[in-house]
């Protein structure tokens, strides 16, 4: 499998630093006998917006998962973020600590946003750094209040989840990732559960987000969000990397069949 | 057959001490049963597996017997193991055992209730264990707990009148040990059973009442 | 302390012996409630104010009082009012028949009120009767909600028939409790007996997921 799968130049865009922000080695993940993942090589620089596209099934979710440990890898667990090596070589036996500052170090949206429903949405928020004592209480409030401001939540704060829409959850959902400062945001599909008139304020809040320099690993079908916000596109397919690109290169001029097919599959979709 | 109820009035003082001693034995199962179950209940759904295999041992071990052999153990082999202590305290102990096994089951099904996603976003916040229990799991499962935690203590109200058979001097015995001494069993019987459905509708209002306030926001 | 199971040797087969009262108490009890059970069920859900309110009435006070109260009550009361005398057995097969019907009932109107309103609004349009209908058609359905609260409270059933020997029927528990009077050795009695428990609640088990299973592949209707 993975012989076949080629491994283009990683992209320089302008805005990339030469500090690698997140390393992955021969990452490998199967459930029961099924292989999910055939050892992934992957290298993000500082500041990149990657989006990861594939058919269902290709293992867009279990490889972001795998990053922060939301799964348990099968090998090459040890990820290097921000120039510092998280994890031994044995991924089943991580230390608490360590597990503890992947999962802060590294903020993650859902494609159902999985807010807490019994908490307000600033509550939601603030629950994180409240449990890691980011500071007083005040303080927190005012850090969660000031995230809600950017998501453009500034009158919601004291809704629940239930009373919002699915565009606002969202939102809320990313701040509640970013209240930890994490250096790296895994974004798993955080469109898909919206009616469409409320995708653009998510991924307006997003493009924000990759302005302002944060790093990202996006799995999206959006590829009009891919081409002008992303970096870099990989396309995944069984497992593995299968073309690795700028926007322009993966998606205008594809190299592999496959890419070519499910990407005529995704722009007719739309 | 006629109804005496001037016998009733006659034995009223320890018709009463039965009631206080039924409703104090209630009290003290559900008081001490209430966190050890949420504790067992929570090693069921535990990432440790030891933990889990041993809760689940202990609740489908209990599950299995009958109350009154537990209440056996605990009335007859508590003072041959050299603890003695009164026949309340014995049934106490039997009662907690027990109701603790299968309130956890009940427990548990609440605890389950609350969607995976939730312990994802969780982990993936990196919320140490206690604090997503106390902020996240158990607030959510509570509505869903509700139900099953007051039918619970239903059959628990009920339940004490086994102690009767292990020398506790509840609402059954002393409703017994008067048909013995008068030898007329319509009136202290009818006025155990009135009691026992008192407390048990009572119980079932406060369910009622308990259900319609704990919805989610 | 010292344990000696040899005691079992002596005491074994009178303690046993009880065990043919347990199972007895148990087979006749359900044989008797389940078809009562069902006439509760469908009293409890019939249209007719005249049905629905006894049923609901006594099931109410049949289930808001112990088990052992009503078995005293088969044993004190019951030969009153009847005027003949009761055996130790009949009054507890009595007593513990009216408990299970109530409660097994309890379960067959739950099963019912689980088969979707659409079902008795077709049966009303398409004008089929009464009886039938019920049995071909609403019953099966009712069955995969029934069948696993009908297993699991048949092994409370089990459990609870210990209570018999408050009047007198000498079941497996009762003969435990007279060995442990006279051998004075608690646990090693009270052992086998939970011993032979375990295995009687393992069996029901299995007897639970083969009811489970089958009644999933032909009562289910998968929408
Ligand atoms: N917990 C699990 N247990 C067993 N198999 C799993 C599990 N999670 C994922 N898989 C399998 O792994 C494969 C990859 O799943 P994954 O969710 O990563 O795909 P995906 O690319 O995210 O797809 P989608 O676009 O549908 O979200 C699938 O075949 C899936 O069935
Ligand atoms: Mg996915």
């Amino acid at each position: 499998m993975k012989d076949t799968c080629m491994t283009a130049n990683p992209a320089t865009p302008a805005r990339a630093h030469d500090r690698p922000m997140l390393e992955l080695v021969n990452l490998r993940k199967s459930f029961g006998n099924k292989t999910v993942l055939h050892g992934v090589d992957l290298k993000v620089p500082a500041g990149q917006v990657v989006s990861i596209i594939g058919a269902s099934g290709s293992g867009k979710s279990t490889l972001l998962r795998c990053v922060n440990h939301l799964e348990t890898p099968d090998a090459g667990s040890a990820v290097l973020i921000d120039g510092q090596r998280i994890g031994g070589p044995d991924p089943a036996r991580v230390s608490r600590r360590d597990l503890r500052r992947r999962r802060v170090e590294i903020g993650m949206v859902f494609q159902h946003f999985n807010l807490f429903p019994n908490m307000t949405a600033l509550e939601n928020v603030m629950e994180a750094p409240l449990a890691h004592r980011r500071g007083t209480r005040a303080e927190i409030r005012d850090m969660a209040a000031g995230l809600l401001d950017r998501v453009g939540l500034a009158d919601r704060m004291d809704h629940h989840p239930g009373k919002l829409s699915g565009g606002q959850q969202q939102r809320v959902a990313i701040a509640r990732a970013l209240a930890m400062t994490p250096k790296l945001m895994l974004f798993d599909e955080v469109t898909s559960a919206l009616d469409p008139e409320l995708v653009d304020d998510v991924l307006q809040v997003m493009r924000q987000l990759a302005e302002e320099g944060m790093t990202m690993l996006v799995v999206t079908h959006e590829m009009a969000f891919a081409e002008d916000v992303g970096d870099r596109v990989i396309f995944m397919a069984d497992g593995a990397i299968h073309e690795d690109g700028t926007p322009a290169e993966v998606l205008r001029n594809p190299q592999q069949a496959r890419t070519r097919s499910f990407l005529g599959r995704a722009m007719r979709a739309r | 057959m006629n109804f005496d109820p001037t016998l009733i009035e006659n034995a009223l003082p320890s018709l009463l001490y039965g009631v206080r001693t039924t409703i104090w034995l209630f009290l003290a199962i559900m008081g001490l049963c209430t966190p050890l179950a949420l504790l067992v209940a929570l090693a069921r759904v535990s990432r440790v597996r030891g933990l889990r295999r041993a809760a689940a041992t202990y609740v489908n071990v209990i599950r299995a017997l009958p109350l009154l052999v537990i209440l056996y153990f605990t009335f007859y082999g508590l003072p041959s193991l050299g603890v003695f202590v009164s026949p309340f305290t014995a049934a106490l102990v039997g009662l907690t055992v027990v109701t603790t096994a299968y309130l956890a089951e009940d427990l548990r099904s609440g605890l389950m209730a609350v969607p995976r996603g939730q312990f994802e976003a969780a982990d993936a916040l990196g919320l140490p264990t206690w604090r997503f229990v106390w902020r996240v799991l158990v607030p959510q499962a509570l509505p869903v707990m509700c139900g099953p935690y007051f039918t619970r203590a239903i059959v628990t109200v009920k339940a004490t009148s086994i102690a009767s058979l292990v020398a506790v001097s509840e609402l059954t015995a002393q409703s017994m040990a008067k048909v013995t001494e008068t030898y007329r069993s319509v009136e202290f019987l009818a006025f155990a059973a009135v009691v026992y459905l008192l407390l048990t509708s009572l119980m079932a209002i406060l369910q009622s009442r308990v259900q319609r306030r704990v919805t989610l926001p | 302390m010292d344990f000696d199971l040899s005691i079992w040797a002596v005491r074994g087969p009178y303690i046993l012996q009880g065990l043919w009262l347990t199972l007895a108490l148990v087979a006749g009890v359900l044989a008797i409630s389940t078809p009562l059970a069902l006439a509760v069920g469908l009293a409890l859900e019939a249209r007719s104010r005249w049905l629905r309110a006894p049923a609901t009435v006594l099931s109410w006070m049949v289930r808001g009082v112990p088990p052992l109260i009503i078995l005293f009550i088969a044993y004190y009361v019951l030969p009153i009012v009847l005027d003949l005398r009761l055996e130790s057995l009949t009054a507890a097969i009595a007593g513990f028949v009216v408990y299970n019907t109530f409660i097994l009932g309890e379960v067959v109107s739950a099963g019912l009120r689980a088969v979707p309103k659409g079902q008795h609004e077709a049966i009303a349009a398409a004008g089929l009767p009464m009886t039938r209908s019920l049995r071909r058609i609403v019953l099966p359905q009712a069955m995969p909600s029934i069948i696993p609260p009908y297993v699991s409270y048949s092994m409370d059933m089990v459990k609870g028939t210990a209570l018999a020997g408050a009047i007198g029927v000498t079941e497996l528990v009762t003969r435990a409790n007279q060995a442990i009077v006279a051998t004075n050795r608690p646990f090693e009695i009270l052992l086998g007996v939970a011993i032979i428990y375990g295995v009687i609640d393992a069996m029901l088990i299995a007897v639970q997921m083969w009811s489970e299973r089958r009644w999933d592949h032909q009562g289910h209707v998968s929408p």
